[in-house]
């Protein structure tokens, strides 16, 4: 079978969102659920309708909740009988390649991917896998001190102001640029909480040469999308969003061994994938939603997709070129960094409501010097930078 | 004979049985050793029952230089875990061996971490922690 043969044969129908930001009182279990429904709901499907449930990765559980999410247990509360499960047990990215192929070999009709968490209320920290997991320390490393996704990051991001000149300068304009657009978006957690380039500059390094604002934050809430086949899409509510294009890839290398502009990158590997079976190019692409866990992530995942040269990216990272009105769109919620980290569905859900023109004071075409783009890239990481799930989604018509 | 430097670690020192010989052999006689694949002729690290490189069972430990140059580094000034306050800052960094492999490591004797300049050659110092009884990679510039 050729990829190309599954160009836009599947869409994305449904899209479930949950209160989001600190939400006292509330189990990351019933997060679970309520972005879950929300996605059948908004996709006008049953729940009996989902034959195939996919989870993002299991977390040490939280206060508030008696029972890991597995997708067994939220099966259990959903009340129904998928035909297929699954769930990562780490952070590498399998969902869009597991629900597509559920569908394409006859299991299933439509698949349901989702992620909750309860972390923001529960102070996940990312490190209290040292506390919560039966062995400590969790690793090799913990010894040397280093404890955090952000430490590895960091060290991604130091090699790349050596190779590439970038630095806290071209860090500032993303995470401005993202907060201008979750200015825009009243579900954002940071809607109401301006920033400038000067606030990035005064805040101090947590490990340089990051700062906090170089990193998403732990939320609470969930997301939930609906894939099935344009064709049974076309039936539903919603205007299909069809995905025209996708690749995944992962590397072998650790977390603090990461390469800056490694043309076997996952993203380079999974980007190229989703614009062959695409038939697309960079100049077909109207704006992106790219998985943003720190600001170096975006100018690398646009990097290895071939948007700009590595050393010429303070050119295209600019807040008047990726912020709002902007000719090249990025992130238009404010993404994992300004809105909220839901893994790669706060990506995914922003490109499916752009596309479907439902996003407000933030809307493409709407914002003047703005288009609604016909295509639109998204990326979903995972790993440190090591593993990477690309789409290139296109507006049905 | 390599330079020991006695420190407290932040936390023990959690290794696998296929990388366990590697600190061992630090902790007890100061060896830089590196595993070797007979039938690539390259190092590679973690140890492994077979050679990253060509997927051969045919690996073995051999000494290594302990020479390399900086690849990366970075200095963590925010306790993301109560137990590692009392030991910050830290600077980490990654250490392309003369060997090949590039290893983890702390960085020692550094200065300001902003002025470090990449690709430094730098030598392997051991950090030893008689406490815990274990011995950590310290890279220091040549």
């Amino acid at each position: 079978m050729n990829r190309t043969d599954l160009k836009n044969k599947y869409s994305i129908v449904g899209v479930g969102y949950t209160p989001q930001g600190k939400v006292l009182g509330r189990s990351a279990a019933s997060f679970y659920l309520e972005a879950t429904m929300n996605a059948i709901n908004d996709a006008g499907l049953k729940k009996d309708d989902i034959d195939g449930l996919i989870l993002y990765r299991d977390f040490p559980i939280l206060q508030g909740d008696a029972m890991h999410h597995t997708a067994n247990v939220i099966t259990y509360s959903l009340g129904i009988r998928p035909k297929f499960l699954s769930q990562e047990a780490y952070c590498y990215r399998t969902n869009i390649n597991k629900a597509i192929g559920a569908i394409e070999n006859g299991t299933c009709k439509y698949v349901l991917i989702v992620f909750a968490e309860s972390g923001r209320t529960g102070h996940r920290t990312w490190t209290d896998e040292i506390d919560l997991f039966s062995s400590k320390p969790y690793d090799e490393y913990a010894a040397y001190g280093n404890i955090s996704a952000f430490t590895n990051y960091a060290m991604f991001a130091s090699r790349a102001m050596h190779e590439h000149g970038t630095g806290p300068d071209l860090w500032a304009e993303i995470a401005v640029a993202h907060r201008k657009w979750a200015n825009l978006n009243p579900n954002a957690i940071h809607y109401s909480k301006p920033l400038t380039k000067e606030d990035y500059l005064a805040t101090p390094f947590l490990s340089w040469p990051f700062r906090a604002l170089d990193a998403t934050a732990s939320t609470d809430g969930g997301r939930a999308i609906i894939i099935t086949t344009t064709e049974r899409a076309r039936e539903l509510k919603n205007p299909p969003i069809m995905i025209r294009g996708y690749g995944s890839a992962n590397d072998t290398a650790k977390g603090w061994q990461l390469t800056p502009g490694d043309p076997a990158s996952s993203a380079a590997i999974a980007g190229a994938q989703a614009f062959e079976m695409a038939g697309l190019c960079t100049k077909d692409i109207g704006a992106a939603q790219i998985y943003d866990c720190y600001t170096y992530t975006v100018e690398a995942t646009l990097g290895d997709y071939g948007f700009f040269e590595k050393k010429k990216a303070a050119d295209f990272l600019t807040v008047e070129n990726i912020g709002p009105g902007g000719a090249f769109p990025v992130n238009t919620g404010g993404g994992l960094l300004s809105e909220g980290y839901y893994m790669g569905m706060t990506p995914i859900a922003e490109a499916v409501m752009q596309m479907s023109q439902r996003c407000g004071d933030r809307q493409l075409g709407v914002i003047p010097g703005t288009k609604l783009p016909e295509f639109m890239i998204v990326s979903d990481n995972g790993g440190f930078y090591q593993s990477n799930e690309t789409l290139i989604l296109e507006r049905g018509k | 004979m390599t330079q020991v430097i006695k420190v407290n670690l932040p936390y023990d020192l959690r290794t696998s049985s296929d990388n366990d010989v590697f600190y061992k052999t630090a902790h007890e006689e100061q060896n830089f050793i590196l595993p070797y694949c007979n039938s690539c002729g390259k190092y590679f690290w973690p140890g492994a029952i077979i050679c990253q490189h060509c997927g051969s069972f045919d690996v073995e430990w051999k000494e290594a230089s302990g020479h390399g140059k900086i690849y990366s580094h970075v200095e963590g000034r925010f306790s993301f875990h109560p137990d590692i306050k009392e030991y910050l800052p830290i600077a980490i960094c990654s250490v392309v061996l003369d060997e090949g492999p590039r290893v983890f490591g702390r960085l020692v004797n550094y200065g300001e971490i902003e002025k470090v300049p990449y690709d430094a050659p730098v030598h392997i110092v051991w950090l030893t922690d008689d406490e815990k009884g274990c011995t950590i990679m310290g890279w220091e510039m040549d």
